[in-house]
């Protein structure tokens, strides 16, 4: 499950490009929903209310 | 009724890339541009393979 | 050492199997799907593999996937970067693509497949590289390579010499030979990443009247480097490949299913006529940086096969070597092969000189099946040379026949494993094959001829010519076309695969109607109806026969008519 996550983190720190930072570190939490929404039906969308 | 979650995520997901995409993305977008320099009109289009050929890299996805 | 080559996600997933340095078997997942050029993970694709072989994934070795995908995903968000703002309908579909399946390779390989020991990354073009080199004959080469796009490289020069491949130039995204022709496909109205062939053969029907409109969509110079005017293209921030000045500049697009018109026609022959300069261009600068005789040619672009046959007159290239998966199924050939370089250090030279790489049934398997068609007659032949006798009889007569043989091919082409086959006139039989395939009239067909005969047919390079997988068009000879005239297209040139005795049973068919009939080429055209991938069991050839106006059908030693 936690495997794109992985391979952001690597991304994140063998990519020269300075500006794909903010990216992966936002995609760190899109990834973590949209493997939730796969996983499970759900609601991911109340987890930023819990 | 999961149908119906499962729907909703897909939109409350698209919903966070929205905002993902006008802001995260627009503030890459000022760092791409203040860090890379653009060239004026070449030659050639060819880019040269930099350095020494060094043995490829095959155990890293990147 | 067992190795397993993969591409996958994006079109043509495959996969190919190495063993002790021997190709053994590959195979694409759209025949087992039934998908066209279908894009998932091939999991039936590995399974068949292994299978072929009495193997179990714990009896691989190494994994070797065709390309980075980490890269990839930099170079997507580069784009999105780059187009921002524009580009949110395309990031809101392939993000979640990407973080939801395309990212985790290793996961998929690791859980799904249960393979648990190292997994390589060839990068994409050194991938396609790989592929055109290491089958080739060749100890020393000029290797050209240019698709849509790998990871960021379109378009690269290389010199091959024994086991290194060095990269010499390239060209990178956007600027992009094989997304500008795909840019015309999608614009004629005709399928990206599937079509482009129609646009080739379309364009002997035109004449190139807008060529200077597509000089104003690059610049081009002189040693074949080319930049795109990323004005005229949007396949960076949208899903249209075109852009509104795109349209300003060649008019309205054609509708899909819309008439094709004299407009359509020299648009399709513009784009052919540049895309040619802009390779040759390259082929000679290429040339100049390797002086090697010797060309490999790999990439998407290199299946265009009205460019590859005018590489001998336009370029000093000499020997030329295009496998004929030279597309993305290729690269997982082309991974497997890189990684085996490299892990086994300096090897003998593998020439791939057939692709007969995937499934094949027997006879009892196609009896057991044909009991529940009682609508069909059939006979099984217990003697090759009555069945050939029989089967080159029916062609003789103008009949047309399925052939269902051996292994199936490898790549894009029917090379005489799964082929439709007829004789090659009256001009008549590519309108009764184009019923058959429900294909647009303006579509040619190619052949097959024996090797030996090539040089009295067509313009060759030299009289020992040699294009077993398919993958040139050349000139008809002018006293041979009335005897081709179902296969000579519309420029006099045909697509034309040379057979010898490596193609075995179907080398041996043409023979025996060479014998009756004093011609040694037959129309061969894929064992498939439009829409479908080439037919991979017995049942799908059983439904085409039925469902179409083919007059007999061949699988293995079994004739079957209705």
């Amino acid at each position: 499950m936690f495997s794109a996550i992985r391979q952001l983190f690597i991304l994140a720190t063998k990519s020269k490009k300075i500006w794909i930072i903010p990216i992966v570190l936002f995609f760190v939490i899109v990834a973590l929903l949209v493997i939730s929404a796969q996983i499970s039906p759900l609601p991911v969308f109340l987890y930023p209310i819990l | 009724m999961i149908a119906f979650f499962r729907r909703l995520n897909a939109l409350f997901i698209s919903a966070v890339l929205f905002f993902v995409y006008f802001l995260v993305i627009g503030l890459a977008r000022l760092i791409y541009v203040l860090s890379e320099r653009k060239n004026g009109k070449p030659d050639s289009y060819w880019q040269l393979a930099r350095g020494k050929q060094k043995t490829v890299e095959l155990s890293t996805p990147y | 050492m067992n190795i397993l080559g993969i591409s996958a996600f994006y079109h043509d997933s495959a996969a190919a199997l190495y063993i002790d340095g021997k190709l053994l078997s590959a195979i694409e997942e759209e025949r087992f799907s039934r998908l066209k050029h279908d894009n998932a993970f091939p999991f039936q694709a590995i399974q068949f593999c292994l299978n072929s072989v009495n193997l179990t994934i714990d009896d691989i070795d190494a994994i070797a996937y065709y390309e980075k995908p980490l890269r990839k995903l930099e170079r997507l968000l580069e784009t999105f970067v780059v187009t921002y703002p524009f580009a949110l309908r395309p990031f809101l579909q392939a993000i979640p693509d990407w973080l939801g399946q395309k990212i985790s390779v290793e996961e998929i390989i690791r859980k799904k497949v249960g393979f648990s020991k190292k997994i390589y990354y060839v990068p994409h073009h050194v991938s396609h590289a790989a592929a055109a080199f290491y089958s080739s004959s060749f100890n020393t080469a000029a290797i050209l390579t240019v698709d849509g796009v790998g990871e960021y490289q379109t378009t690269a020069l290389w010199k091959g010499e024994k086991d290194k491949l060095t990269l010499l130039k390239s060209i990178s995204f956007p600027h992009s030979i094989g997304l500008l022709y795909s840019t015309f496909t999608a614009y004629l109205g005709f399928k990206v990443n599937e079509d482009e062939y129609k646009i080739m053969g379309l364009s002997a029907y035109g004449l190139p009247e807008y060529i200077q409109q597509v000089y104003r969509l690059m610049d081009m110079k002189s040693d074949g480097s080319f930049s795109l005017n990323m004005k005229y293209f949007s396949y960076r921030e949208s899903f249209r490949m075109f852009s509104d000045a795109f349209i300003a500049l060649f008019g309205p697009p054609r509708k899909p299913g819309e008439k094709v018109e004299k407009r359509h026609r020299d648009i399709a022959a513009s784009i052919q006529v540049v895309v040619e300069e802009l390779l040759f261009a390259m082929l000679n600068h290429l040339y100049t940086q390797t002086k090697s005789r010797n060309l490999c040619m790999g990439g998407g672009v290199a299946l265009n096969a009205l460019a590859n046959g005018k590489i001998y007159t336009k370029t000093p290239f000499k020997n030329v070597h295009i496998l004929g998966a030279a597309g993305d199924s290729g690269a997982a050939i082309g991974a497997a092969l890189y990684v085996q370089r490299q892990l086994r250090g300096s090897s003998p030279v593998q020439q791939i000189t057939s692709l007969y790489l995937g499934s094949s049934y027997s006879n009892e398997s196609v009896e057991s099946l044909l009991s529940c068609y009682p609508e069909l007659t059939y006979k099984k032949y217990d003697s090759e040379i009555d069945l050939l006798r029989a089967t080159a009889a029916k062609l003789a007569k103008g009949k047309t026949v399925g052939w269902f043989w051996g292994r199936t091919e490898y790549g894009p082409r029917a090379l005489g494993a799964r082929s439709i086959l007829s004789r090659p006139s009256p001009r008549a039989m590519k309108d009764t094959m184009n019923k058959i395939k429900r294909r647009e009239e303006f579509r040619p067909f190619a052949g097959s001829i024996l090797q030996d005969h090539v040089h009295r047919y067509f313009y060759t390079p030299e009289n020992k010519y040699y294009s077993p997988f398919m993958n040139v068009c050349l000139i008809v000879r002018e006293n041979k076309r009335k005897e081709l005239a179902a296969i000579v297209h519309e420029d006099n040139t045909c697509r034309i695969q040379t057979v010898n005795e490596d193609n075995g049973r179907y080398y041996r068919l043409i023979k025996e109607f060479y014998r009756q009939t004093g011609n040694p080429c037959v129309l061969n055209t894929s064992f498939n109806v439009m829409g479908e991938p080439i037919v991979e069991h017995p049942k799908h050839a059983i439904e085409d026969f039925l469902c179409s106006k083919m007059d007999a059908l061949v699988i293995n030693d079994v004739l079957i008519n209705k």
